[in-house]
């Protein structure tokens, strides 16, 4: 098999795949990418950690004897990352693959496809498509709630579920939660819930930018996605997704709207003296002012006032500010709304087809 | 040598430990079991040696030993369980005996105890007369002997209590303590395990006397912080004082079954006996911790720990069970491998002031606060009523 390609293009797509690829594995098939000539004059890269799986499929000039080889994924992105030729010649024979580019010349040791395993495809089944950006978006403002390592695994995935002319996005690590609701461009009364391991869902990201439409099939044990020109297959965390919307309270008494940077600032300013381990700092909200403060903790006490507009009356609640600054970060908007009851109700913020739900830090009863 | 009756001691610690205990005990209930080998542990061919008669002692067998080792080394001992509850009666009344000469006593088990005397001294006379009196007290008390250490520190009468076992009385002055520790062997210094040992032997420091002629600095440079201890002890320096109460870092419980288990059922119905033990005893200690970790050995002995760390600190028998068993879902081959110990522990204790609350909080875990209201109310019916009063209706027999 022989081919020729541009160098930078190659590398972007190698750097996706190669990001698949496990850098230490048991099974050492795994640390391949796996190089397949198409009879369309295309080539495909693919790789796989079990969890996640990535077809990425490129054009390339002068295909003659489409084949298939594995290479060591970490010494093929390298080289052709660390090149800085235009174009990049391939002759795959015997397993072995000539590189060979204006400034060098490479040989690669390969090996035969028959251990890896089969990343499926999208199929023939039914699917639901959405905008790509609107992916983006989504798993940006979802991934930072998801739980790392909960007992309950469902909270270390991401809900993807679909219903209609929806589709939910929805994180949590049960101390706050996020919720996007997106457009599904093909409406077709699919009901369906899946949840994915967020590996998956970074990548589906990755993949998703600047894409009309990326379509998404929900199988019992994956999601399959697909862009114009890769596809993705993401294994899903067994277990139930908590019912997040019975958690999102609709009843609210009080507002308060800040300037987005300044509460930033402000949160960053007072957590300095947060206790470490709550990162808990009390906002007050009185007399068309805020004060974040923290007390009552070995390292100190601070407190910073922000101008704030407020209705409904004053109130005091503590949350971890990590938690406030993570949900700011992703939002845009000149000022931030929190809607609040009591120390027994969630914090609520709402931009959009957006929604973030953070629970207070409450004094312990002895 | 001065007489040390005579003089004031300026740092005055005891250390008493009594002699086998376990075994001596049941000898003092049982008069034809004395001068007989008796070995107490368990259960029945499973488990450790808890104590050994002086009798047994001689065939070889010593506490922590497999009771299986120990019924071919003494085939004709007397192999008795372990009578827990009579034990403890008859240690609250020699750590009650305590508490009338000082009142700095640090229990380090139910049968040893530091006290410092230092204060006792124009009361109760000189510290060897302090330990005699002790000595005659135990006897009259529950007809058993102790072995008691005098000296200036922790360590140098620890060391001292352990030299004229059984009945003993053993006094270090200062004065002498370089000259009584010169020969004694370096594995008795504190922190010398079998691998330190094994190192200093290589050095060719086989008694304390040689250690003490080794520089600081070499001894820190080998063996870093370590040294710096080998180097103090070697020279019977001990500034740790006798507390009151040891803080506890962690609580735990575990057990061995008189079979081996493979049901994953029964495992985690032992478990959630142990959680509620070891949250009980959080509680009434008023102690929170965050980190949960399960034990497991399996039937060849292999042990493994598996631990998690909680959002928050716990008591509460309902949060320590859940995270440990999914501990032993996991992480464990429980289920495949036959089990013979179980056991769970909760450390990291905090001082919690707030606490982060949960959205899902009630679903599977269970709302932590209201667990843990629960099981307080639990801990008083208790109290009023007897342990049996209340349980859990999958725990009932």
């Amino acid at each position: 098999m022989r081919f020729t390609c541009s160098r930078t293009r190659l590398a972007d797509a190698l750097s996706i795949v190669c990001d698949v690829a496990p850098q230490r594995s048991a099974k050492a098939v795994l640390q391949n990418i796996k190089l397949q000539g198409q009879e369309d004059g295309t080539i495909s890269l693919s790789a796989t950690d079990m969890e996640i799986g990535l077809t990425y499929n490129m054009d390339v000039e002068n295909l003659t004897d489409p084949d298939c080889v594995l290479l060591p994924a970490a010494r093929l992105s390298g080289l052709i990352r660390d090149d800085w030729s235009e174009t990049v010649n391939f002759v795959i024979e015997n397993q072995k693959a000539e590189i060979s580019t204006k400034h060098g010349k490479f040989h690669l040791m390969g090996s035969d496809d028959s251990e890896f395993p089969e990343i499926p495809g999208l199929g023939e089944a039914e699917f639901v498509e959405i905008n790509g950006d609107e992916i983006v978006d989504a798993v940006a403002k979802t991934m930072f709630a998801a739980a790392r390592s909960d007992v309950r695994y469902a909270l270390n995935g991401i809900l993807i579920s679909a219903d209609k002319d929806n589709m939910d996005f929805v994180a949590s690590d049960t101390h706050r939660l996020s919720l996007v609701k997106k457009k599904i461009r093909n409406s077709k009364e699919i009901k369906a819930d899946a949840i994915v391991i967020p590996k998956g869902m970074s990548t589906l990201a990755r993949l998703s930018e600047g894409q009309e439409g990326v379509k998404i099939r929900i199988t019992p044990r994956e999601m399959i996605a697909q862009t114009a020109c890769a596809t993705l297959v993401a294994r899903l965390v067994e277990g139930q997704f908590p019912r997040y919307k019975d958690v999102i309270p609709k009843d609210f008494d009080k507002t308060v709207t800040i300037d987005r940077e300044t509460l930033a600032k402000s949160l960053r300013l007072a957590g300095q003296v947060a206790n470490e381990e709550t990162r808990s700092l009390t906002l007050s909200a009185s007399g068309g002012k805020v004060t974040a403060s923290a007390t009552g903790n070995d390292a100190g006490d601070a407190q910073v006032e922000m101008e704030a507009q407020i209705e409904g009356g004053d109130v005091s609640i503590s949350f971890n500010f990590v938690y406030l600054l993570d949900v700011i970060k992703v939002l845009d908007g000149k000022s931030i709304t929190l809607q609040l009851k009591d120390r027994d109700t969630p914090a609520r913020l709402d931009a959009g087809d957006f929604t973030h739900v953070i629970m207070p830090i409450k004094p312990v009863k002895r | 040598m001065s007489n040390p009756d005579l003089n004031f001691w300026p740092r005055a610690i005891l250390h008493v430990d009594m002699d086998a205990f376990y075994a001596s005990v049941e000898q003092l209930d049982c008069p034809e079991l004395r001068g007989k080998p008796v070995i107490v542990g368990g259960p029945k061919e499973r488990g450790v040696v808890s104590a050994a008669s002086y009798e047994a002692r001689a065939f070889g067998v010593h506490s922590a030993m497999p009771i299986g080792k120990a019924r071919r080394l003494c085939p004709n001992g007397i192999f008795l369980p372990v009578r827990m509850k009579r034990y403890m009666e008859i240690s609250s009344v020699i750590h009650e005996l305590f508490y009338s000469f000082t009142p700095v006593v640090q229990p380090i088990s139910c049968d040893e105890a530091f006290l410092d005397v230092t204060g006792s001294q124009r009361l109760f006379g000189s510290p060897p007369g302090i330990a005699a009196k002790i000595k005659t007290s135990i006897r009259e008390q529950t007809g058993l002997t102790a072995s008691v250490g005098v000296a200036a520190s922790r360590f140098v009468a620890k060391i001292a209590s352990e030299l004229e076992k059984p009945d003993g009385l053993t006094v270090i002055a200062a004065e002498d303590t370089l000259e009584r520790l010169a020969p004694l062997a370096v594995g008795r210094i504190w922190g010398v395990g079998a691998v330190l040992e094994k190192n200093l032997h290589k050095l060719g420091i086989e008694t304390i006397g040689q250690l003490r002629g080794w520089p600081r600095e070499t001894l820190l440079a080998k063996f870093g912080s370590a040294g710096e201890s080998l180097y103090d002890l070697s020279r019977g320096i001990d500034l740790s004082e006798v507390h009151d109460r040891d803080p506890e870092k962690s609580v735990s419980n575990e057990t061995t079954f008189a079979v081996d288990v493979m049901s994953l059922g029964e495992l985690e119905n032992t478990l959630l006996a142990l959680s509620d033990k070891v949250a009980a005893r959080l509680r009434k200690n008023d102690l929170r911790g965050k980190t949960v970790q399960m034990k497991l050995r399996y039937s060849d002995f292999s042990t493994v720990t598996r631990r998690l760390t909680l959002p928050h600190a716990t008591c509460t028998g309902t949060e320590i069970f859940t995270s440990a068993r999914e501990l032993l879902r996991t992480r464990t081959e429980a289920g495949v491998r036959p089990v013979r110990l179980i056991g769970v522990g909760v450390s990291g204790f905090c001082e919690e002031a707030e606490r982060q609350s949960s959205l899902f909080g009630s679903l599977e875990t269970g709302d932590s606060e209201k667990a843990e209201t629960f099981e307080r109310a639990v801990d008083q019916i208790r109290k009023k009523l007897g342990s049996d009063a209340i349980g859990r209706a999958s725990q009932m027999e």
